[in-house]
């Protein structure tokens, strides 16, 4: 454990020298791009407006708006994604907790292996407006029509992950965890008991054309949180056209509210190994334009637990307000597949242009084909219009409230125009009881945006990423590309 | 089988052919050796010592003067006197330093109360192989005195003086009858025999290499301390063995996995050291530590030992066992071999498999540049590493440029098997010294395939198609000095083992809802290249072995591409490319440098022997990764049809309009340097006495192990420790044909050098992530053995062995806290600890001996039982069990062997049965069961028929039941393939 403890004595070192010299995080909110790049090890900038992040950000710095930051290879915050062996490990990352602040409107680029990690015990900071939203997009080019062209975001977090094949929260009997994340040889360890925990504020976000970093298959989320606690907050986040998943929970407890998610190549909303949390207005769009994944996906709209063998039985996750539009890229696939023995709660949602809208799946937890364990779902206000399967595959829900298939028309804000959109009360939302206090918005409609809304005045409007949502109003039809087979 | 030494104490009851008439024997010897050629003249009648190194006298009472000159040249004279008619005379002349002593024993015989004792002692070998015979019972005429050759092919009788008749016999190399042997107070006469399998016979010659011996001692007391099991060429040869590998499986409670890796009683790679002429073994596998023994071709091995109790004199890692592996040395004779083999499989051979387009030097196993990494994607990108930050447009165009895209699959016929080999060895005999060289070169060029290869796991079923062109070369070079009290030798060792694997799937993913076809084109040539000086030299009664080698192993893996297509499942639509090709180029290099000397002392009291060994080793090793990926950028472009090929997806047009890009995504563990340094110090001391015989032993390792990523600095890792290993071990001799062996020792196992990384590493085989833990320690093992040996009659035996291991912190591979695709990787831990307890029983029985046609069943079985504590550790939680068995042991291991010999038309059969149990492939997390490697039987039949002196066939039908290879889950079969059977030919003619 000796490189360990002095990764632990660096952190420490630089907490102390940052403390000492107090006005340097300061003098660099006023003027970062202008000679300060002598006084951070991971920082260069070549000219005045861009500037190159490299290796460890290990003391608290700010991204400044008039400079474009490019993420050159691994960049992590802190060092807390090292393997803790004791209680004093946990402590010390926390006590050494670096945060990275972003100012609104900041420009982002990631090279092809740029990958953004906040480690345990540290902050990101990325408070956007929704006149200045935080971009995060791929260096090689100006536009966001890639996908995969640079690697994502990950924030690790101490709070609790629950292992696939109900093997139980990651800490055991103690208090340590250490949780090998997934995205390559550099993303180290999470995970822990604290289900509070903080990793900061992401709000008025974008991340686009991520979702590729190095190693063999190695695709990664747009927005990854793993074992992220509730005192984070996520709220106004973009995720377009990513290589995998929009945004992808492992385990933690965070809320997340308005989530656009547009062109990802495979699923959307995908939370798993004992995530606990809530979710309320989420948009889900397709792109229109593929007929396969590019990556080596299964695109779906919500994806929750794994199968079988690997499912885990605490995950619970409540989602109020998801609007899913499918293309034809979804043949095949499901709006939600929800399995491995969840419990999930899914309110006022709408299903439209998949194969099939909802697959639920028990599990067949040790492989002898006869179904041992059973997820629980309950649909409340669900409006389907999937071909040519139909409200669901393999089984119903186990409650299922005015779950209907029906039309279902968009308009260009998204919202339903059908008159199913609308209901005539507002349903009783059951959030989960995180520890956060969460409690949904009371909405009397069926989908992400409330019908009637102008374009203009929806709440993603103005933020998104231009042209992102265009064509939404012309997604609404099934693909008559889903031959029944 | 050990060298079986049955005590001979009670030499006075023995009956002795006597000499009847008065005689005087003259035995000279130059500075302790034999000395040929002398003229003795002994009262006017002369006569010249030829090869025997004897000259006997009629003579009669009264002064007799010698006269001894050599070409003519006097070399000395002394007079002797007999008293009466019945008396004779053994003088010993020893020539030193041109004068010439003498040492006159004048006796009565019969009449002696103690006869003076001398030796016979001599080495059995192979005509057919060059290596030794071992286990050939050697007996002296008239006697109860037998002894079997140990698997140096030594045997050794202390014998009253007098002449003697010494039969040999052997299943596979008949019997054998040496007349008039003398044995003369003092003196140990050679006897060194090369036995063919052309029939039985009366041997013409024996060389005298023998030396005077100043005491009745034993001189040659062998090591008999340790629970040996040796497989010498000749048994190799006659099982049709091609490999290291297949020929350990015969080896009782040794299976071997993945037909490259032995497990030695329960007990897998990190338990096992392996040594090659004494030297350490560098690893080709990335990931290993431990050989891969298909690397070591039947023609070039000498013989393997396999030691299963550790003595101070072995690796601190040898707890399951030692495999230590000798190659060829000194030739017997002046000539040469040459031989042709041909070879089909009944699944195989002229059917349709999977193939690529290659280079034009494939068939000799060596990439012609085809497969090479571009060297301006290598300097531009650093090796896939790192891609320049502001990369133009341009220049990823041209970085997709500088590959060659060509990846489809093609069907082709598979050819037969072929192969040759020639080997060619002289020795030079001159009056001083003895020269000998031996070479030999050999290839083959073989394929093989899985077929009705199937996939039923959870969530993914389906099948596939591996085919493999496996081209070996082999080169041998060896060079030796003997003389009297010498011996240097030089070694050259070349091998090479080209594996070309194409490898399509076919799946359905029940959890992605997708079909996926999968492809895999992979080129592997491994090497092992090494040079090793030895010598072995001969103090009075002292021995100095000193070794001093240099090896290289490397393997090349260059521009392994795999890539995937799917469909949604269920449907007819066309297979869409998905995702990325990677191309991958991995490079591994270690150098390994070796010296080592071992100095045994004897000191003899009466009928006691006191013997102690002393020695060093130092090896150090150097091993250099490098490991390079790229892969396309995904493809978005709508004018790219994704559901052509690959060949056309990357087109020229795409790439030069810069639709299709390549990129790297080397991670920046991949490449990776690891230091090893092994000091060892050791010293044993054996008391025998008598019938029972104790050695006590220490030995001293101090190791450093050290893994850098040139790549990723932070993660450096260095283990140091030392430690010290007692062994302390007894031998009781309970009656002449049975005894009984005990040993308690200390042993080690290591982390592999990768195990203990920082940082998360891909496995080069499964592309799986292994996350390493720096804090995995040395674990410590104590080991009980227990053996008993009987033999009840000359050739016939039965061993059995008990024994029992305690390992403190084993470390074991196991599932982790993981997410994702992290969580289909595995890590190491210590966990508690760990027990093992096994029997093994070894027997051999003549079942049919007449003078034309003599058949044996020989044949081991093994029993082992091991239990894994995982109370309280991660596994515990994860794997959802307390205990399980340790990964790789069968509880059943068992072989079984029928030979039937006709002498006269020197035609050999043999029924060879190998089974192991079923063994933990992998455990797996929650509810399931561990993977299990499903047990397996196979028989195989070897044919041998000598046609004539020169020409020699020789036929092996393999796997002949083809029964499927499985891995299951609780009963669930998740894959399974068949590999057909094997029908072998060779011709082999001698010159």
């Amino acid at each position: 454990m000796e490189l360990k403890k002095s990764y632990l004595a660096v952190a420490i070192a630089a907490a102390t020298l940052v403390g000492c010299g107090s006005d340097s995080s300061d003098s660099n909110d006023n003027d970062s791009n202008n000679n300060e790049t002598g006084t951070y090890s991971f920082l260069s900038c070549e000219t005045e407006s861009q500037c190159v992040i490299t290796g460890t950000i290990d003391e608290d710095f700010t991204m400044s708006s008039d400079v474009q930051y490019v993420l050159d290879g691994l960049v992590k915050v802190g060092y807390g994604n090292i393997a803790f062996t004791s209680d004093s490990d946990v402590t010390t990352a926390k006590n050494n907790g670096v945060t990275l602040t972003i100012e609104p409107g900041t420009d982002v680029r990631g090279a092809d292996d740029g990958v953004l990690i906040v480690t345990r015990g540290s902050k990101l900071m990325a408070e956007g407006t929704a006149e200045a939203p935080i971009t995060f997009s791929s260096l090689s080019d100006e536009d966001f029509d890639g996908l995969g062209e640079w690697g994502g975001v990950i924030l690790q977090g101490l709070a609790t992950q629950y292992g696939a094949g109900n093997t139980g929260a990651c800490y055991g009997d103690g208090s340590i965890c250490n949780v090998q994340g997934e995205g390559g040889d550099g993303v180290g360890f999470y995970g822990g008991n604290e289900d509070g925990d903080n990793s900061g504020v992401l709000k008025y976000v974008r991340i686009a054309e991520a979702g590729k970093v190095a190693g063999p298959n190695n695709e990664v989320n747009g927005l990854t949180l793993m074992g992220v606690g509730h005192g984070t907050t996520i709220d106004y986040i973009q995720v377009h056209n990513n290589l995998d998943d929009g945004i992808e929970w492992f385990g933690g407890t965070v809320n997340v509210t308005h989530a656009v998610l547009t062109g990802n190549d495979d699923d959307d909303i995908d939370f798993d190994t004992g995530y606990k949390g809530n979710i309320q207005y989420a948009l889900v769009v397709k792109n229109a334009d593929l007929t396969a994944p590019s990556g080596s996906n299964d695109p779906r709209g919500i994806e929750a637990n794994s199968s079988d063998d690997e499912y885990v039985p605490q995950t619970e996750g409540a989602l109020a307000n998801i609007t899913l539009v499918g293309a034809a890229v979804t043949e095949g696939q499901y709006g939600m597949r929800l399995r491995g023995s969840l419990t999930t709660r899914i309110y006022n949602t709408a299903v439209v242009n998949w194969e099939s809208c909802i697959r639920v799946d028990d599990s067949d937890t040790d492989g002898d084909d006869t179904v041992d364990s059973y997820s629980n779902v309950t649909l409340v206000n669900i409006v389907g219009d999937c071909a040519p399967d139909g409200m669901y595959t393999k089984r119903d829900a186990d409650v299922a409230t005015n779950v209907v298939e029906a039309d279902i028309d968009l308009d260009a804000a998204a919202a339903l125009t059908s008159a199913n959109g609308e209901l005539t009360e507002a349903p009783a939302m059951t959030a989960v009881d995180n520890g956060s206090g969460f409690a949904f918005d009371a909405t009397s409609y069926v989908g992400a945006v409330a019908p009637g809304t102008a374009a203009a005045d929806a709440w993603w409007a103005g933020w998104v990423i231009e042209g992102s949502l265009d064509n939404v109003a012309n997604q609404d039809d099934p693909a008559t590309t889903f031959a029944a087979e | 089988m050990k060298p079986t030494r049955v005590m001979l104490t009670a030499a006075s009851t023995l009956l002795v052919s006597q000499v009847m008439a008065g005689e005087a024997v003259f035995y000279i010897t130059e500075d302790g050796m034999s000395m040929r050629d002398v003229a003795v003249s002994v009262d006017g009648q002369k006569q010249l010592i030829g090869n025997t190194g004897f000259v006997s006298f009629d003579i009669d009472a009264g002064n007799h003067s010698v006269e001894l000159s050599k070409y003519g040249e006097w070399l000395g004279e002394f007079q002797f006197s007999t008293e009466n008619g019945e008396q004779n005379a053994e003088i010993q002349v020893d020539v030193l330093g041109g004068e010439a002593l003498e040492d006159v024993v004048v006796y009565t015989p019969g009449q002696e109360e103690a006869p003076a004792l001398g030796q016979i002692s001599g080495y059995l070998n192979s005509e057919e192989t060059g290596g030794a015979v071992a286990g050939a019972s050697v007996s002296i005429a008239g006697t109860d005195m037998a002894v079997v050759t140990d698997e140096e092919g030594f045997f050794s009788f202390e014998l009253p003086r007098g002449e003697y008749e010494v039969a040999i016999a052997h299943p596979n190399y008949g019997q054998r009858e040496v007349d008039g042997v003398r044995v003369m107070g003092n003196v140990n006469t050679g006897v060194n025999l090369t036995l063919g399998m052309s029939g039985n016979g009366v041997i013409e010659e024996v060389v005298a290499v023998g030396s005077y011996i100043p005491s009745t001692a034993t001189a040659q007391e062998r090591d008999s301390s340790a629970v040996l099991d040796a497989i010498g060429s000749e048994q190799m040869a006659r099982f049709g063995d091609s490999s290291a590998a297949s020929a350990l499986k015969r080896v009782a409670g040794v299976s071997v996995a993945g037909g490259q890796f032995a497990i030695i009683r329960g007990m897998a790679g990190r338990y096992i050291s392996s040594t090659l002429n004494g030297s350490l073994m560098p690893s080709t596998d990335p990931m290993r530590r431990d050989v891969p023994l298909d690397l070591f071709p039947a023609s070039v091995l000498g013989g393997i030992d396999i030691q299963k109790s550790f003595t101070p004199d072995l690796p601190g890692d040898s707890t399951g066992g030692a495999i230590r592996m000798s190659t060829k040395g000194m030739p017997e004779f002046t000539g040469g071999k040459a031989s042709v083999k041909l070879g089909m499989n009944s699944r195989t051979t002229f059917s349709d498999v999977n193939s690529y387009e290659g280079g034009s030097t494939d068939w000799m196993g060596v990439d012609d540049g085809t497969r090479e990494e571009p060297s301006f994607a290598n300097s531009f990108t650093d090796g896939g590493y790192d891609v320049p930050t502001f990369i133009t447009g341009a220049e990823r165009v041209e970085l997709t440029q500088s590959f060659d895209h060509n990846y489809g699959v093609q069907q082709v016929e598979a050819k037969p098997a072929r192969g040759f080999s020639v080997s060619y060895g002289k020795l030079m005999e001159g009056d001083e010294s003895t020269h000998g060289m031996y070479s030999a070169f050999s290839y083959s060029d073989k394929w093989t395939a899985r077929h009705n290869a199937e996939i039923n796991d959870t969530s993914e079923e389906g099948t596939y198609e591996r085919t493999k062109r496996n081209i070996d070369l082999a080169g041998y070079f060896y060079y030796g000095i003997e003389d009297a009290n010498n011996l240097w030798q030089s070694k050259t060792i070349l091998l090479r083992k080209t594996d070309n694997t194409t490898k399509t799937s076919n799946t359905r993913d029940e959890g992605k809802d997708q079909e996926l076809n999968q492809t895999l084109l992979q080129w592997v040539e491994r090497q092992y290249l090494g040079q090793q000086f030895s010598g072995t030299h001969y103090f009075g009664d002292d021995t100095l072995e000193w070794r001093a080698g240099i090896a290289q192993t490397s393997r090349y893996e260059p521009d392994r591409r795999t890539y995937t297509y799917g469909r949604a499942l269920g449907t007819s639509n066309d297979f869409a490319f998905q995702g990325t090709v990677e191309r991958r180029y991995s490079d591994l290099t270690e150098n390994t440098y070796d010296i080592g000397a071992d100095y045994t002392s004897e000191y003899l009291f009466d009928t006691w022997a006191w013997k102690n060994k002393f020695g060093f080793s130092y090896t150090t090793k150097n091993r250099e990764v490098e490991l390079a990926r790229y892969a396309n950028r995904a493809v978005t472009s709508s004018s790219v049809d994704t559901t052509a090929s690959l060949d056309e997806i990357f087109s020229d047009t795409n790439v030069d309009n810069g639709t299709v890009t390549f990129t790297g995504t080397t991670t920046a563990t991949d490449s990776y340097d690891a230091d090893e340094e092994v000091v060892a110090v050791h010293g044993s001391s054996e008391l025998d006495m008598d019938s029972v015989s104790v050695l006590a032993g220490l030995r001293y390792e101090s190791i450093t192990q050290e893994l850098d990523y040139p790549n990723k600095a932070d993660s450096q890792n260095t283990l140091e420790e030392s430690y010290v290993l007692p062994a302390l071990s007894a031998n009781w001799r309970v009656t002449e044909d049975s005894q009984l062996r005990a040993s308690i020792t200390q042993t080690v196992s290591r982390p592999g050098i990768t195990e203990r990384s920082e940082s998360v590493q891909y496995d080069p085989d499964t592309d799986k992530p292994l996350t390493g833990n720096a804090d995995l320690e040395i674990s410590k093992i104590n080991n009980l053995d227990l053996r008993g040996e009987y033999y009840f009659s000359e050739e016939e035996s039965v061993t059995v062995a008990l024994f029992y291991k305690d390992v403190d912190k084993p470390i074991e591979r196991q599932v982790l806290d993981a997410d994702g695709s992290a969580a289909e990787g595995y890590t190491y831990d210590n966990v508690n600890s760990a027990e093992l307890k096994g029997l093994e029983a070894d027997f051999r029985l003549n079942v049919l001996d007449t003078d034309r046609l003599s058949g044996f069943v020989s044949g081991n079985f093994a029993w082992v039982d091991s239990e894994v504590d995982l109370t309280g550790t991660n596994a515990e939680r994860l794997e959802g069990a307390s205990s399980r068995a340790l990964q790789g042991q069968s509880e059943f291991l068992g072989n079984l062997q029928l030979g039937l010999d006709d002498y006269e038309s020197g035609q050999s059969l043999t029924l060879l049965v190998n089974y192991f149990d079923e063994r933990i492939y992998a455990t797996s997390r929650g509810d399931l069961g561990p993977v299990m490697e499903d047990g397996r039987t196979t028989f195989d039949l070897v044919y041998s028929y000598d046609f004539s002196d020169d020409l020699k066939i020789k036929a092996k039908a393999s796997n002949i039941t083809d029964e499927p290879v499985t891995y299951s889950r609780d009963g669930r079969t998740l894959e399974s393939y068949y590999v057909g059977t094997d029908f072998d030919a060779s011709v082999e003619y001698q010159f």
